[in-house]
C-alpha cells in the first residue's frame, strides 16, 4: 500500500506526467494553429507571388476558360520522390481554386505505375517526373514536363514556364465537341501523315484518309489537307475544289521540294493569287540556320490571327527545303492574300543567288463567299515544316491554323513566363574581380579576424 | 535575457567559432554566388538559395553545439539555473545568439543582391523573401541544434547528432519514399524544413509556411525549456 502511495506521491512522477501532457499539448496547439492557417491560406490564397513576371497570376483568357469548365476535370501532376516542381504546383493550384470541377492530384509515376500506365498511350516519352495529364474521364490530354519548362541551355537555367498556355489550350481542347472533320488525299503519291492525324485526334479532329479522283471534295469534310502531291490534280478534280472551297470550305496545301510541277493544282492557286515558286530557300542569316543546313532555319513569323501566338511570345518554328510561296495582291476579288511566313532579309533564292530575301514562304487566302461565309486556303512551301522531328511548335502552329480556318477559333495567346529575366551585362573583367573580392578578400578577412581574436586571447 | 543573449553573442566573436562560422559561410556563398549568378549572368538567386541549404547541415551545428554543452563543461550551468531568471529566457537569450549570428551572416550575403544591382535591373523583393525564406528556415534548425545542445554532455556529440538530424530531415523526403505510404509521405512533405523552403526558392511569400518556421522554432525552444527543468525535479 506504502509502495503504491510513494509511486503516486513521486516527485519525478508528478511534474513527469504533467510535464508530458503540457508538452503534447503544446504541440498539439502548434500542429492546429499551423492546419487551421493551412486551410485559410487555401481557402482565400494567403500568398504573395514575388516573382519578377508575376508567373503565378493566371490571365484573363485562363480564368474565363476555367470557369466555364463544367464537367469535373482531374489534373495531374506526375511527381517523383526528390522531384517536385514547386512552380507547377502552384500554378496548379490557381487552377483548382477557380473552379471546384477541377481537382489536382499528385502520382509518383515509379510508386503508380498503373495510374501513370493509364496514360501512356499518349505520351510519347513515357510519363515521367514533371509530366501532366489533364482527364476529363472521357478524353486526355498529356503534357510531357519539358514542354512545361523551357531550359535555357547555354547557362543551364529554367528561362520559361509555359505551364499556364498548356493547361488552358489543354482545357480548351478537351471542351471541343468532336465534330470538325479533315480529309488527307492521297491518290496523287501525298506524303502519308499519320503523326498529323494522331495530333489532330488528340484535339479531337476527326481524319481520314479519302479518294478526291473519284469521289471529289466532299462537302462532309471541313478541309482537306494536300501533303506534297507528286502528280497533277485532273481538271474534274479541280472542278471539284472550286466547288468545295466555293461553298465555304478549307484546305491546306503542302508543296515539297521534290514536288513536281502541277500545272492545273498551281494554275488554280495562281488564279487565286498564289505563285508558288520552284526554288528552294537558303538562309545566310547564322542565327536563325538549324541543324548546321542553311535549308533548315527558322522563319519569320508575320503577324495574324492564326499566328498570334506566336508573335505574341515570339516563339518560332522550324522549315526544311521551303519553296517560295508569293501571294500576287493583297485584296482582290473578295480574296485577301495574307503571308503568315517567310525567310529573313539575308536568305537568298536557291535558284538565283543574286535575289535576296525576304521570301514569302507560306500564304493565307481567305475569300469571302455569300453570307459572310468565308472560305479559307494556306499554302506552304514545305512538306518538311509537317515534320514533327524539327520543332514541336510546328505541330502546335498547323493544329492552330486548321482550328483557326475551319472555325474561327481564336487562337490562344497566352504567354510563357520567363523567369530568367534579362541577362546581367557584366564583363569578364568585372567576374573576375567579384571572383576575387567574394571568395577570397571577404572570407580571408573574415577568418583573419578570427585568427587574431584567438592569437590574443590564447594566453588569457 | 539580454545579458544573456549578448554574453553568448560576444562569446561566439572572444573564440574563433563565429569568425569561422561567418568566414566559411561567406567562402561557400561566394562560390555558389559567383558561380550560380555571375558566371551564368542569372539574376534569380533561387539555385543560389537552394545550393546554399548545404550550410545548414555542415556549419549550423557549429553554432549550436556549445550553446549548452560548454556550460556543463565549465560547470557554470548550475550558476546559470540558479540565476534570478527563467529557464525560458536562458533558452531564448542562447538561441537568439545563435540566430543573431546567422542573421549576421545573411546581412554580410545582402551584398550579391546589390552586386548585381551594377549590372542589370533587378527586382530585390523576391530576392528579399529568399533571404527571409532562408533565414526562417535557418532560425527552425538552429532550434534543433539547441534542444540538442541541452539534452547531450559533449560539444562533439552535439554537432554530430545536430548534423545527423539535420541531413535526416535534408533527405527525410526520401526516407519516407522507402515506405509506400501515402500518409507517411505527407506527413514528411509537411513537416519538412527543406520542403517548405522550396517555396520560397519559387518565388512565393505563403503566410502558412512563415507561421510553420516560427511555430517549428517555438517547439524546440519549449521541448529544450523542458528539457532543463527536467532536472529540477528528476
Amino acid at each position: 500500500m506504502n509502495k503504491i502511495k510513494r509511486f503516486f506521491t513521486d516527485k519525478r512522477l508528478i511534474y513527469g506526467s504533467g510535464s508530458a501532457a503540457m508538452t503534447a499539448g503544446f504541440i498539439a496547439v502548434m500542429v492546429l494553429v499551423n492546419i487551421i492557417v493551412g486551410v485559410l491560406s487555401d481557402k482565400f490564397t494567403l500568398k504573395i507571388d514575388l516573382t519578377e513576371n508575376r508567373i503565378y497570376k493566371l490571365s484573363n483568357e485562363t480564368v474565363s476558360i476555367v470557369k466555364a469548365v463544367s464537367s469535373p476535370v482531374r489534373i495531374i501532376l506526375f511527381e517523383t520522390d526528390g522531384g517536385s516542381n514547386p512552380r507547377n504546383k502552384e500554378i496548379l493550384e490557381r487552377y483548382t481554386a477557380l473552379n471546384k470541377n477541377l481537382n489536382l492530384s499528385i502520382v509518383d509515376p515509379v510508386k503508380n505505375p498503373v495510374e501513370a500506365n493509364k496514360y501512356k498511350s499518349k505520351a510519347e516519352g513515357g510519363i515521367t517526373n514533371g509530366t501532366i495529364v489533364v482527364d476529363n474521364g472521357t478524353r486526355f490530354k498529356v503534357i510531357p514536363a519539358e514542354e512545361l519548362n523551357v531550359y535555357n541551355q547555354q547557362i543551364g537555367a529554367l528561362e520559361y514556364i509555359t505551364t499556364e498556355s498548356k493547361i488552358t489550350s489543354a482545357l480548351l481542347s478537351l471542351s471541343k465537341s468532336a465534330d470538325m472533320k479533315v480529309a488527307f488525299s492521297t491518290d496523287h503519291g501525298e506524303t502519308p501523315m499519320s503523326s498529323l492525324e494522331a495530333a489532330l485526334l488528340d484535339d479531337n479532329i476527326v481524319s481520314e484518309k479519302v479518294t478526291t479522283l473519284t469521289e471529289g471534295f466532299s462537302e462532309n469534310y471541313d478541309m482537306y489537307i494536300i501533303v506534297s502531291p507528286k502528280t497533277d490534280f485532273t481538271a474534274e478534280e479541280i472542278d471539284s475544289l472550286d466547288n468545295y472551297l466555293k461553298a465555304g470550305k478549307n484546305a491546306q496545301i503542302y508543296f515539297g521540294a521534290d514536288t513536281p510541277k502541277l500545272p492545273r493544282l498551281e494554275s488554280y492557286l495562281y488564279d487565286m493569287g498564289i505563285s508558288v515558286g520552284e526554288d528552294v530557300i537558303v538562309e545566310t542569316d547564322s542565327r536563325r540556320i538549324v541543324y548546321n543546313t542553311p535549308y533548315c532555319f527558322v522563319p519569320v513569323i508575320k503577324e495574324h490571327a492564326a499566328t498570334k501566338p506566336y508573335t505574341d511570345n515570339r516563339l518560332n518554328v522550324v522549315t526544311y527545303l521551303t519553296r517560295t510561296v508569293k501571294p500576287l495582291w493583297s485584296e482582290r476579288d473578295l480574296i485577301l492574300l495574307e503571308t503568315l511566313l517567310e525567310s529573313s532579309d539575308k536568305s537568298r533564292s536557291g535558284a538565283d543567288e543574286s535575289v535576296n530575301g525576304p521570301f514569302p514562304l507560306c500564304v493565307m487566302a481567305t475569300r469571302s463567299i455569300d453570307s459572310g461565309v468565308k472560305s479559307r486556303v494556306l499554302v506552304m512551301g514545305s512538306a518538311e515544316f509537317l515534320d514533327e522531328t524539327f520543332s514541336t511548335a510546328n505541330k502546335d502552329f498547323i493544329l492552330g491554323s486548321i482550328s483557326w480556318q475551319i472555325d474561327d477559333t481564336s487562337v490562344l495567346s497566352i504567354l510563357p513566363k520567363n523567369v530568367l529575366g534579362t541577362p546581367l551585362e557584366l564583363t569578364l573583367r568585372d567576374f573576375q574581380l567579384w571572383q576575387l573580392v567574394l571568395i577570397v578578400f571577404v572570407p580571408i578577412t573574415v577568418l583573419m579576424f578570427g585568427l587574431a581574436t584567438w592569437m590574443r586571447r590564447r594566453h588569457l | 535575457m539580454t545579458a544573456i543573449f549578448k554574453r553568448e553573442l560576444r562569446s561566439y566573436f572572444t573564440s574563433p567559432i563565429g569568425y569561422v562560422f561567418l568566414g566559411i559561410t561567406l567562402l561557400v556563398s561566394g562560390i555558389f554566388f559567383v558561380y550560380s549568378n555571375l558566371y551564368r549572368t542569372v539574376k534569380d538567386m533561387s539555385d543560389f538559395f537552394n545550393d546554399l541549404t548545404l550550410i545548414f547541415v555542415l556549419l549550423l551545428p557549429l553554432l549550436t553545439m556549445r550553446l549548452f554543452t560548454e556550460d556543463k563543461k565549465n560547470k557554470t550551468d548550475q550558476l546559470l539555473l540558479t540565476a534570478p531568471v527563467t529557464v525560458t529566457k536562458i533558452v531564448v537569450g542562447k538561441y537568439l545568439s545563435a540566430v543573431v549570428l546567422f542573421g549576421f551572416a545573411l546581412v554580410i550575403m545582402l551584398i550579391y543582391p546589390f552586386v548585381m544591382l551594377l549590372y542589370g535591373k533587378i527586382n530585390l523583393l523576391p530576392i528579399f523573401a529568399l533571404y527571409l525564406g532562408f533565414f526562417l528556415a535557418g532560425a527552425s534548425l538552429i532550434s534543433i541544434g539547441v534542444f540538442i545542445s541541452a539534452t547531450t554532455e559533449s560539444q562533439i556529440i552535439a554537432a554530430v547528432i545536430t548534423f545527423i538530424t539535420i541531413f535526416g530531415i535534408m533527405i527525410s523526403g526520401w526516407i519516407a519514399s522507402v515506405f509506400n505510404y501515402p500518409f507517411i509521405r505527407y506527413a514528411v512533405d509537411w513537416f519538412s524544413v527543406f520542403k517548405r523552403f522550396t517555396e520560397f526558392t519559387a518565388g512565393v511569400l505563403s503566410l502558412s509556411s512563415v507561421v510553420y518556421f516560427l511555430s517549428f522554432s517555438a517547439v524546440f525552444i519549449y521541448l529544450t525549456v523542458l528539457s532543463i527543468e527536467k532536472k529540477r525535479w528528476s
